[in-house]
């Protein structure tokens, strides 16, 4: 086994002066998911010293028990509660050694061609060329085993998707994904207990540990360190997992710092330091990129838990011209079922859940606009985030499509994701109880999978965050590496280009290394 | 389970959202007194409809408040006659609690004030005066109908009560049997984990491309 880490337990063994830590590296990353451990890969395996610290716990695949609930607790932020300031949307993010890649759907787009375009004549990223990431995306996908769904991986739920799509002349695709042979158990998201998934977990973590990296858990960065414009590292608190008990405190002291703490986290780190120039922008422009689930009721079987959870998608709408979103054929679970939709209560929720097995069900995710923002107050953090008014129509267009193709494909009736009771009983209802809708908060159950933009990027310091490399303005050797830096909402699920996007920073700061090592 | 962040008290909400009321402004103003006169936690929850005087204290819940949950356990889970799990050979109460648990103490406080407005509402909005742990099955049903269709403040409470109880139901694996869930799968099946994957070859030469 590759993966070395050193968890709380580890340093609380150790005979520590003042409970203190002092460590140095050439590179300290923040954060083990998507963006931290593609970079800790690249910058140990060109040979430089590495610590990436991560805030979570190491939690082994062998203790995944593939109980939603369970895992929740475990794996995820805020023990699976991390909502928005009024309460109605989850943002679920992974929070544990391989962050959201251990606990994501396995779903492998990459970045739009039209989004890269919107992102160079808006924000001045003419270096993110198609051409230019098309070697970056080509080699993570080599890398993390990303294929084209066969046959055997599209379950019943999502050939109900196809199914209907297909009567309505509309285009589907089956979903790429990133695991090796899919036991088709459909727990993706309670992370995947045989290591078919291709998380960090199982890849770029181990890499970077058989190059040297020291990877420490339970280690939260509290400051990023700062001289003379330069970045020196960052400070941080070594906590227990179960009691929260303070460890020791430590310092990383290194020429490089890289924040890959994701899109709520990264900014945090960020306001809680004391930077030189503290940037107007962070924590501003915060896309949740909300998903609802569609579920629709069948006269067949589907047990939509079965084999694997994301099978194919609807890409018809996909283009903002046409509406910007798109629907994938995702499984669920009876607690997920059970909470998608309000049937009524009580006889009547019971009797919707006793045919749980004859339910498809398709997740819609939609182009939102940049409207919220993470913050501090006293101390602590808030995700302000509500559904803008402009963003509303493409999620009822999203709704009705779904809606359509279900009763395209032969479903009695169609529930949809609010907070009141909305269903569909034939297809002649779809347009007036959709337009019925009104965008306001709790008028849908959405969850967030894929947080954005909170630390864009950009070409001008007066309206971005940091550079087109994702180097912060103002201070040398300071760079973000996560999905933070995504100046829009992308559409499509962002795992590839977060990936992609932080092999590109990685090998600018090796090829203009020096600039920013002190030593070769 | 967050209904309300910390440092995101009721009151602010509501009067945050008493500038998008319109019709409905009556209820939510006469609930918004229930609660602030209604001191203390759930505390009037003795003497509901269903005897629940025998349940006990759990980690963070008292005893009356976990009457009132016995109350909405009871209403929104009638498993008797049907096919399903019987509500009562699972340890919702204690899962509730046990998710109660994990909430910071300031999140859980301002949960306790919404369900307390919750519990009283009832007086205000013309339900004969009652609380809701009080009310007959029926009118039950329908009080918790009438806050899902009413103002975006209601309909956050009463999803959050819903949310707390029907996980707390069906995270329980007994539950799963009459559903024909499997869960978990994989020992079942003998996967075998395939375990870390082979290092690649490196480098790449890609660093030219920046």
């Amino acid at each position: 086994m590759m993966l070395k880490v050193i968890q709380a337990s580890d340093i609380q063994a150790q005979s520590l002066v003042n409970k203190h830590l002092e460590l140095q590296a050439d590179v300290v990353i923040v954060g083990s998911g998507a963006g931290g451990s593609v970079m800790a890969y690249e910058m140990a395996a060109a040979g430089k010293s590495v610590i990436l610290v991560e805030a979570g716990p190491y939690v082994p695949s062998t203790e995944f028990n593939e109980k939603f609930p369970d895992m929740l607790e475990r794996l995820y932020e805020d023990q699976g509660g991390q909502a928005t300031k009024q309460g109605d949307l989850l943002v679920l993010q992974g929070r544990c050694l391989g962050g959201s890649t251990v606990v994501n759907g396995c779903v492998a787009f990459r970045v739009p061609d039209y989004i890269l375009a919107q992102w160079a004549a808006e924000f001045g990223l003419e270096n993110l060329t198609p051409d230019t990431l098309k070697p970056y995306f080509e080699k993570v996908e080599r890398h993390l085993s990303v294929h084209t769904n066969a046959p055997y991986e599209i379950n019943t739920n999502s050939r109900k998707l196809e199914q209907g799509a297909k009567a309505l002349g509309w285009s589907v695709k089956p979903l790429q994904r990133n695991t090796r042979e899919c036991g088709l158990t459909g727990h993706c998201l309670s992370g995947c207990k045989t290591d078919r998934k291709q998380s960090m977990l199982v890849t770029y973590l181990p890499w970077a540990s058989h190059y040297g990296a020291q990877i420490y858990t339970d280690c939260q960065a509290t400051e990023i360190l700062t001289e003379n414009g330069r970045a020196t590292g960052i400070k941080a608190v070594v906590r227990h997992p179960e009691t929260g008990e303070t460890v020791a405190d430590m310092t990383v002291r290194a020429d490089v710092v890289v924040a890959s703490a994701g899109a709520i986290q990264t900014p945090l780190l960020f306001l809680r330091s004391q930077l030189p120039q503290k940037n107007a922008f962070i924590g501003k422009n915060f896309a949740c990129h909300p998903s609802c689930m569609i579920v629709a009721e069948f006269d067949q079987d589907i047990f939509t838990w079965r084999g694997a959870m994301l099978g194919v998608y609807l890409d018809e709408f996909e283009h903002p011209d046409k509406g910007g979103f798109v629907l994938e054929g995702g499984g669920a679970g009876p607690i997920e079922i059970g909470m998608s939709t309000e049937p009524g209560t009580g006889k009547a929720y019971l009797d919707f859940m006793h045919n749980a097995k004859n339910y498809a069900s398709c997740i819609s995710l939609i182009h939102d606009h940049n409207v919220g923002e993470i913050r501090l107050e006293n101390g602590e953090k808030q995700i302000d985030y509500q559904l803008a008014d402009r963003d509303f129509p493409a999620m009822k267009q999203a709704f009705k499509a779904a809606a359509k193709i279900y009763f395209a494909a032969g479903a009695k009736r169609v529930y949809l994701p609010t907070v009141d009771r909305r269903i569909i009983e034939s297809k002649e209802e779809i347009d007036a109880k959709v337009d019925a809708l009104e965008n306001h908060p709790f008028a849908l159950r959405m969850v967030s999978y894929h947080p954005q933009g909170t630390m864009r990027m950009g070409t001008d310091p007066a309206s971005s965050v940091t550079d087109a490399r994702g180097e912060y303005h103002g201070v040398k050797g300071l760079f973000v590496a996560d999905a933070s830096l995504f100046p829009t909402s992308i559409i499509v699920n962002p795992q590839m280009s977060v990936y992609a996007l932080s092999n590109y920073i990685a090998d600018h700061i090796l090829a203009h290394g020096s600039e920013y090592f002190t030593k070769a | 389970m967050s209904l309300f962040n910390k440092n995101n008290n009721l009151e602010h909400l509501v009067s945050e959202d008493l500038k998008l009321l319109n019709r409905r402004s009556f209820l939510v103003r006469g609930s918004l007194m229930v609660a602030i006169a209604g001191s203390g936690v759930l505390t009037a929850c003795s003497g509901t409809h269903q005897d629940a005087s025998a349940l006990s204290a759990g980690k963070v819940l008292d005893s009356d408040q976990m009457a009132f949950f016995h109350r909405a356990v009871t209403v929104m889970l009638p498993t008797q006659g049907t096919s399903l799990t019987p509500v009562e050979k699972v340890p919702v109460l204690q899962n509730i609690d046990h998710l109660l648990s994990l909430m910071h103490p300031d999140i859980r406080s301002n949960l306790t004030m919404a369900l307390n407005l919750f519990e009283y509402g009832g007086w205000v909005m013309g339900w004969h005066f009652s609380r809701f742990t009080r009310m007959n099955t029926e009118d039950s049903t329908q009080y918790i109908e009438s806050w899902q269709n009413g103002h975006p403040m209601q309909q956050g409470i009463v999803s959050v009560l819903k949310r707390l109880v029907y996980s707390s139901y069906w995270r329980d694996e007994s539950t799963w049997v009459p559903l024909q869930f499997d869960g978990p799968v994989s020992d079942r099946w003998g996967l075998p984990s395939l375990g870390e994957a082979p290092l690649p070859e490196y480098p790449l030469p890609l660093r030219e491309t920046v």
